[in-house]
């Protein structure tokens, strides 16, 4: 008899070994079923043949559980460790937010089952040892292929053809002289924000507009090319939304006309700058040269454009923007400023001149795109503290009129290390540098997203007033009151190239653009 | 809840095999089965848990009723069979079927809009199906107790997603006697391969399919048709040939991955599932692999429509229009959407052409073997596209740009880079979808009975280091797949 036995035999001699309340038989019919009955007397050699059936399934079983019981172990030690509450990670370190939390119980959440999705996001966001688990799987990605540039994040977006246009003028020419032309401030310290009674309904949209985050929302959104250690967003091109955002500029310059210049300096994405035209051609990622002169050619006449595309460009072997993250550095920033100079027509002051502090590691908002696949390479936030005595202010003008006094200080390094917080002390609705080496009474606003953060540090050397809002943020003014209010000289738009072509965006701009 | 989530590996599954471990009796093993299995099924789906219940319900109380007629009652006996079909069709027709049926005559009003399709109720309407035919058949018995039939239905291991499992096939173990030990080892490496195929090939070709023939929640949206429709145009050759590629891993992978888990899960407690696939990529004509592909599936059409309608016995136009039925089933079973139908009855026209064809030639050689399966693979492939595009408009532009009719270009950056940045990956699926590894693995078994010191090297390679690797890399990818950048509190 082979040691395999099967499924009746085994039933024939070892009775029901884990027998169940009376259960109806398969194949035979109920009556016969109903008839089994206990065996009260077992032949001498049947005993014997059981005994051994008995011995050949207990050796089977400690057999099978000797195969099991490493695999098991390993799983129960990874079960216990997903179960050490304490050790479960509530912040991100490598991804920069807060991991999901457990979830609040409502009936109505329940019968949703959102309740449920909850518990199982929880247990998976913040799963034990959750950054080893990560270089664990970036470590196996890259056995899946090799390639010298890869691509990454979500599948990309539907680009329009951008139209050609044909300038038809030249910019007009602004004169240094202006510069000086400065109207009278009162007091040394800026007017103290109040609530305007301007509420009206378009505010109240864009206030819920304000919520989202719309950056976040791109880079959720973005396609990127990971390249020698760099991250490298596509870039998408919207006419509905360009168009918009060039209205608006142009809108704000018929406004202001007399009172104060409007410049518009789009922060372009590391990819246009830092990659060649070739390049990006081969990868059909549309060119920002284009889009640029599209939109400029929109705003000739009215608006002074600041093209920093080609100065970024010559200057790309530098630390312009950062490898794991959206933004540029403080140096691109810095770059950017010379090009608003050059259409300025006023001298920049050598970044040598700026007390340089460095922070790092940093790792961007791109940092999630890192794999072994093609690593992207942790990055340092360089700081430019600009000479003379310079105050700032925040005011956040969402929440409190109150001042928060910082002296030229380099503010909050979070528990997640975000460095680019340290410029402006993160997204706040308004800052205010005052320049107390400078006599006059010079003010300029600047009207910005993220990107204006480190970029307006450089003014506080041509104006004694830098006013840096957010316009995703600042809702307490229109853009002429705010101008008649605080007697601005120029006005200079420093805003994303995203979200100048983002529904977001251009629906916060032209709220504030009244 | 899904097999491949951490919830379900780390918390749910060691909890209920450490709660059955405990249980003596079957039936209390059985009760611990069926309470776990109705958290699974709440789990993921609160409210239908009720017309899981319900539909279980009804199906018990038929069967009880024609077991319970007499034998001479014939009628009675079909009444009740008829009365179960009724209940169980309309109710699978009212939840799943409702939307297409009404799209189809231009009304849908707003109650048959809010109705949302109930987890796996395609697969235990089915089961539950098959228990009554069976039972009305004489070929199993009625269960008295609702709660086995409960259990048969909602066994959380193929409850949402199979294999289908046929009330005889399972009964005997479910309810009598199994051998929870034997299978034990065989049911860790089936679980742990299948959850390595689905988190790391599934996924990964998933991605890759998203990418040129665009994601699932894209293609619904049908405000973005014409933006959808433009960016199809311009991918190039390649890449939609790779997406195509991609998309052909991930449906199998996917779906047999699922199967494997629970196959695995089942032989961990001693329950046998019938396999639901064997390698169907490797099939030579459309008759070859439907019998590779979703096997239960098959024969569930095959002995209660098939057959019933007279099969291939009524001369060929019979034949043919009962092959026609199945296939316009088959095809809308998988789905509420015409193009599912369409699907099933692209493999009606393939069959009867094949068999039409196939009959006037004999004999094969390695040759026309292999070009055999290389059409049959493009044949599949291009089936695939109904299956991916609910909506008919994309299939032409896809079609079109497949062979370069867009004016889209031959290749493409993107194309290049996902192909290179994959390729290891996808070189490997291509073995896993043949039967290579499973005959490497045999060679290497019956070798390694020739020694103790081989046979004990074979063990640990068998039951520890790659269902271990698999739980691993599993793990890892799947705390990798919870990134998201989205979240990212800077701003």
């Amino acid at each position: 008899m082979t040691e395999e036995l099967n499924l009746n035999e085994l039933r024939a001699l070892l009775g029901d070994s884990e027998p169940a309340a009376a259960p109806p038989s398969v194949s035979s019919n109920p009556v016969e079923g109903q008839a089994v009955s206990p065996v009260p007397f077992v032949p001498a050699p049947q005993r014997a043949e059981e005994r051994r059936v008995r011995k050949v399934s207990r050796k089977k079983k400690k057999r099978a559980l000797r195969k099991s019981v490493p695999f098991f172990a390993v799983f129960a030690v990874i079960t216990l460790c997903a179960w050490m509450i304490p050790l479960r990670p509530t912040v991100s370190v490598r991804e920069n937010r807060n991991l999901d939390r457990f979830p609040s119980f409502s009936f109505s959440s329940l019968l949703s089952g959102d309740y449920f999705s909850g518990i199982d996001n929880w247990f998976s966001d913040t799963f034990t040892f959750r950054e080893t688990w990560m270089d664990l799987g970036d470590w196996l990605e890259g056995f899946y292929g090799r390639s010298s540039a890869v691509l990454s994040g979500s599948p990309a977006q539907h680009s329009d053809e951008i139209p050609v246009t044909t300038p038809s003028a030249a910019p007009e020419e602004f004169s240094a002289a202006a510069m000086s032309e400065q109207p009278e401030v009162s007091s040394e310290e800026p007017v103290a924000e109040e609530n305007s009674a301007a509420e009206d309904e378009p505010h109240s949209v864009a206030r819920e507009l304000s919520e989202i985050d719309l950056e976040n929302e791109y880079v959720a959104k973005s396609t990127c090319i990971v390249m020698d250690g760099s991250v490298y967003p596509y870039v998408n091109f919207t006419q509905f939304y360009a168009d918009k955002y060039t209205d608006s500029l142009n809108k704000a310059a018929d406004l202001l006309e007399g009172k104060a210049r409007v410049f518009d300096l789009l922060a372009l994405r590391s990819t246009s700058v830092m990659l060649s035209k070739s390049v990006r051609e081969y990868m059909n990622i549309p060119l920002e040269e284009d889009i640029l002169d599209y939109m400029f050619g929109r705003m000739q006449g009215k608006v002074n454009c600041v093209d920093s595309l080609y100065m970024l460009q010559n200057h790309n072997a530098e630390y312009l923007y950062f490898h794991s993250d959206h933004h540029w550095t403080a140096v691109g920033a810095y770059y950017a400023y010379v090009s608003w100079c050059k259409t300025a027509g006023v001298d920049p002051v050598p970044l040598d001149l700026y007390e340089e502090e460095v922070f790092g590691p940093y790792t961007g908002t791109y940092y999630g795109h890192n794999s072994k696949r093609s690593p992207v390479l942790e990055d340092e936030v360089h700081t430019f503290n600009p000479p003379g005595d310079i105050t700032l202010y925040i005011n956040d003008g969402r929440d409190s009129p109150t001042y928060l006094g910082f002296e030229n200080e380099v503010i909050t390094h979070t528990v997640t290390q975000d460095y680019y917080a340290s410029f402006l002390a993160s997204d706040h609705a308004m800052c205010t540098f005052v320049n107390n080496d400078i006599p006059n009474e010079s003010a300029v606003l600047i009207i910005k997203d993220s990107y204006g953060n480190p970029f307006s540090y450089y003014f506080t050397q041509h104006y004694k007033y830098v006013y840096a809002i957010d316009y995703r943020r600042y809702f307490n003014r229109s853009l002429t009151d705010f101008v008649d209010t605080y007697h601005v000289d120029d006005v200079i738009f420093c805003t994303a190239m995203f979200l100048a072509q983002s529904d977001g965006g251009t629906q916060l701009l032209s709220n504030f653009i009244r | 809840m899904v097999f491949s989530s951490l919830f379900f590996l780390y918390a749910f599954l060691p909890l209920s095999l450490l709660c059955y471990v405990f249980c003596r009796s079957l039936k209390a093993k059985n009760i611990c089965l069926l309470v776990f299995s109705l958290i699974f099924y709440t789990w993921g789906e609160p409210k239908y848990v009720l017309l899981l219940l319900a539909m279980s319900f009804f199906d018990w109380f038929f069967a009880l009723r024609i077991q319970h007629a007499s034998p001479d009652a014939a009628a009675s006996r079909k009444r009740w069979v008829v009365l179960s079909c009724i209940v169980n069709l309309g109710l699978i027709g009212v939840f799943k079927y409702s939307k297409i049926i009404c799209s189809t005559f231009g009304i849908m009003p707003a109650f048959v809009s809010k109705i949302a399709l109930p987890l796996g109720i395609s697969f235990y309407t089915f089961q539950l199906l098959s228990y009554v035919i069976d039972v009305y058949r004489g070929e199993a018995d009625a269960q008295e107790e609702y709660w086995h039939v409960l259990l048969y239905a909602a066994l959380f291991h193929q409850c949402i997603a199979g294999p289908i499992v046929r009330y005889k096939t399972i009964a005997e173990e479910l309810f009598e006697f199994r051998t929870p030990w034997k299978d034990l080892p065989d049911g860790i490496v089936r679980f742990s391969t299948g959850l390595a195929k689905k988190v790391i090939l599934a996924n990964t070709c998933g991605s890759i399919a998203d990418r040129f023939l665009l994601a699932d929640a894209a293609i619904s949206d049908l405000s973005a048709l014409s933006a959808n429709l433009s960016q199809l145009s311009k991918t190039s050759v390649a890449g939609l040939w790779l997406g195509l590629f991609g998309y052909t891993l991930q449906i199998y992978f996917d779906f047999s991955a699922y199967s494997d888990m629970a196959i695995g899960m089942g032989k961990m407690l001693g329950l046998h599932y019938l396999e639901n696939f064997n390698y169907p990529y490797i099939s030579k004509s459309a008759t070859e692999f439907w019998r590779r592909w979703h096997i239960p599936l098959g024969t569930f059409f095959r002995d209660y429509v098939y057959i019933p309608l007279g099969g291939n016995r009524h001369g060929s136009l019979r034949t043919l229009f009962n092959t026609f039925v199945v296939w316009a089933l088959t095809g809308l079973w998988h789905g509420a959407n015409w193009s599912f139908v369409v699907w099933g009855l692209y493999f009606f026209v393939l069959i009867s052409v094949e068999k039409a064809v196939m009959k006037h030639f004999s004999g094969s050689s390695r040759f026309t073997s292999a070009l055999a399966r290389i059409y049959f693979i493009l044949i599949t492939m291009l089936g695939w596209m109904l299956f991916k595009y609910t909506t008919f408009s994309y299939i032409p532009v896809v079609f079109k740009g497949l062979i370069g009719a867009n004016g889209n270009a031959l290749t493409d950056f993107e194309t290049h880079s996902i192909f290179t940045s994959n390729l290891f990956l996808l070189i490997f699926c291509l073995f896993a979808v043949t039967p290579v590894f499973k005959a490497a693995g045999q060679r290497f078994a019956s070798f390694a009975k020739r020694s103790w010191m081989v046979q004990n090297v074979y063990n640990a390679v068998h039951y520890f280091i790659i269902p271990v690797s698999c739980l691993l890399i599993s793990t890892a990818q799947l705390v990798n797949a919870s990134f998201n950048p989205f979240l990212y509190f800077r701003f």
